[in-house]
């Protein structure tokens, strides 16, 4: 490319190209009218300026292309994806169901294995949250999860309670149909499940009543006894005999001994078991062993009771001894025994009132 | 010192668009241009060294592309000028290794005058002499247009398609010799008829008013150098 030389500053010169363009460019020591070819043309900043401005508002409205773009995603994914509530239905699989803004169902799960082995055979997938849980119900109806009349609690948890409440009476009025009684609780109120496998596996049943699983206590003689307490003031009492032969139930509160007709009413002993420090424990149990008759009379040395001569059948009452078998104590032999170590009171037994085995006392010896 | 940078900023801001102040800026700041050059050169610039032209024309780019967010005129000045010798540099790098014609080793006789020269060098002087005064008259008449060649120059079209939009225009005045009539007699260009005749953009054409009143002139009689020079647009080539 030509360029004629036009006119000549002293810094720049301005050239005419063969294109009849008019540029700046370096005085190269030029004359005008001259024909130069290479020209060191004039760098105008504007256009690089331009340039710059240019790419720079391209990017400024890409970026806010992409900011309205994904404000709308953002705004479109929390309308329709985003789980905003949650309903729980506390039945044995424990399934609950996410919905998004509108209350539709968006997600379906359960953390028990029995619930997702259930989900494995339904989908709720673009339907409304009455719907969802009708048919899961009755789904779960159909397996025996549930049955008729049951009540099945439901946990709602909403951002707001006005949803909670539209939720609610959504779920009760909607429920209806089914033959099940629905209580809708909020979310809070939701107890914590037992992370247990058995309970994930196996829903959870009431416990049904058996009375083959009740098994008594079993008595082992094998067990040690509890060491009698030994008390020199208290004199040796003997057990109380029960000529009706029925168990007397044994409680912490001592029960005065029956008393038939023509008997003084057997002598109480509290006072005198007061000053005993030590006393074994007393189990007692609505389960408890019959008290067990032990054969072994006391020594003569102690009185019978008052009745005990009246009918010589009931000797063999005398031979009654009362103690609780759960209790560890075994009655010593105190046919070997001198009275002072006779136990004054055998543990279980029934102290008879003082009083009246006082008076037997007396009496007898007044015989 | 800030009265100084102020009253240098309010000069360059002058000299933007006032051809004859840009080349008194320049004048003026001519130790500045030669001290740059000389950091460059390593060596104190001659008057006929390129390099102290291609300075000065940075200083003037500098003048031209100033804007108070650059900060220091004479800093922005002082790179500008470091880059263009740098360009130049590599550029004239590639010839490297090449004599100059005026060179010679005795200093009697340049290279020049031994190599034979079969172009007929009056003649040539004659055609410049007669381009310069083609060029003269043009410049003069352009006054009475209000337009100068600066003017000119930075009122023509810079992209291509704008380019050939106001060559379209001058062809079709060129063939309708009543438009360049037209313009003479007014002393104003006929944007519509020449929008209109020759199927363009109004608007472009009034972009480069300026640049139209150049060539138009060029297209009447009196300028066949020029004309010859840009013969092949005249052409439509």
């Amino acid at each position: 490319m030509k360029y004629m030389v036009m006119e000549c500053h002293e810094a720049y010169a301005v050239l005419m190209d063969e294109s009849s363009r008019f540029v700046t460019a370096a005085n190269l020591h030029y004359s005008v009218g001259q024909t130069v070819t290479n020209p060191v043309i004039l760098n105008e900043d504007n256009s690089s300026a331009k340039r710059q401005n240019f790419i720079i508002t391209r990017f400024a409205a890409a970026a806010a292309c992409l900011l309205l773009i994904g404000g709308t995603g953002y705004g479109y994914y929390a309308k329709n994806y985003k789980t905003c509530s949650t309903v729980l239905l506390s039945t044995g699989t424990d399934i609950q169901m996410g919905l998004n803004k509108k209350g539709e169902v968006i997600s379906i799960s359960s953390d028990s294995e029995y619930g997702k082995e259930l989900l494995k055979e339904y989908s709720g997938s673009s339907k409304d949250m009455l719907t969802v849980a009708n048919e899961i119900l009755e789904l779960e109806m159909s397996k025996g999860i549930v049955n008729d009349g049951d009540t099945v609690d439901l946990y709602i948890s909403a951002p707001k309670s006005e949803v909670f409440n539209s939720y609610k009476s959504e779920l009760e009025n909607g429920i209806s149909d089914l033959k099940i009684k629905v209580d809708v609780h909020k979310h809070d109120e939701h107890p914590v499940p037992k992370k247990d496998k058995e309970t994930e596996i196996n829903p959870v049943k009431p416990p049904v009543p058996n009375d083959e699983k009740v098994k008594p206590p079993v008595h082992d003689e094998k067990t040690e006894a509890v060491p009698p307490v030994k008390n020199d003031k208290i004199p040796a009492v003997p057990p109380v005999v029960n000529n009706d032969k029925k168990p007397v139930v044994t409680e912490n509160i001592p029960v005065p001994p029956v008393v038939h007709e023509n008997e003084k009413p057997p002598v109480n002993h509290e006072n005198n078991m007061e000053n005993n420090e030590e006393k074994p424990p007393v189990e007692h149990g609505h389960n408890a062993e019959k008290p067990v008759h032990d054969e072994h009379f006391p020594d003569d040395n102690i009185a019978p009771p008052p009745h005990a001569n009246e009918n010589s059948d009931k000797n063999s009452d005398l031979n009654e001894v009362h103690h609780d078998s759960e209790l560890k104590f075994s009655y010593p032999d105190i046919h070997s025994q001198s009275p002072a170590e006779v136990p004054p009171h055998a543990v279980g037994t029934p102290l008879p009132p003082s009083d009246t085995i006082a008076s037997a006392v007396t009496d007898s010896c007044a015989d | 010192m800030n009265s100084d940078a102020h009253q240098i900023i309010e000069q360059v801001i002058a000299a933007k668009n006032d051809s004859r102040k840009a080349d008194e800026l320049i004048s003026a700041y001519m130790p500045f241009i030669k001290s740059e050059t000389s950091k460059f050169l390593k060596r104190p610039p001659d008057e006929s060294d390129d390099e102290l032209s291609i300075a000065m024309f940075a200083f003037y780019e500098a003048v031209r592309n100033y804007s108070r967010l650059k900060g220091s005129f004479l800093k922005f000045a002082a790179l500008q000028i470091k880059n263009r010798l740098i360009d130049n540099y590599r550029k004239e790098k590639k010839n490297k290794g090449q004599i100059s014609l005026d060179s010679s080793d005795d200093e009697k006789d340049g290279l020049i005058e031994t190599i034979q020269d079969d172009h007929d060098e009056y003649s040539e002087n004659e055609i410049r002499e007669a381009t310069r005064n083609e060029i003269a008259e043009l410049s003069a008449q352009m006054t009475e247009f209000g337009v100068s060649m600066s003017d000119v120059a930075e009122n023509s079209p810079k992209q291509q398609r704008t380019l050939e939009i106001c060559q379209k225009a001058v062809r079709y005045a060129r063939n309708n010799p009543e438009i360049l009539d037209e313009f003479l007699r007014t002393k104003r260009v006929p944007l519509a008829k020449l929008a209109d005749g020759a199927d363009v953009e109004r608007k472009s054409l009034e972009r480069h008013r300026r640049y139209l009143v150049a060539v138009l002139l060029i297209c009447t009689n009196g300028y066949e150098i020029m004309r010859g020079h840009i013969m092949q647009v005249l052409k439509g080539r």
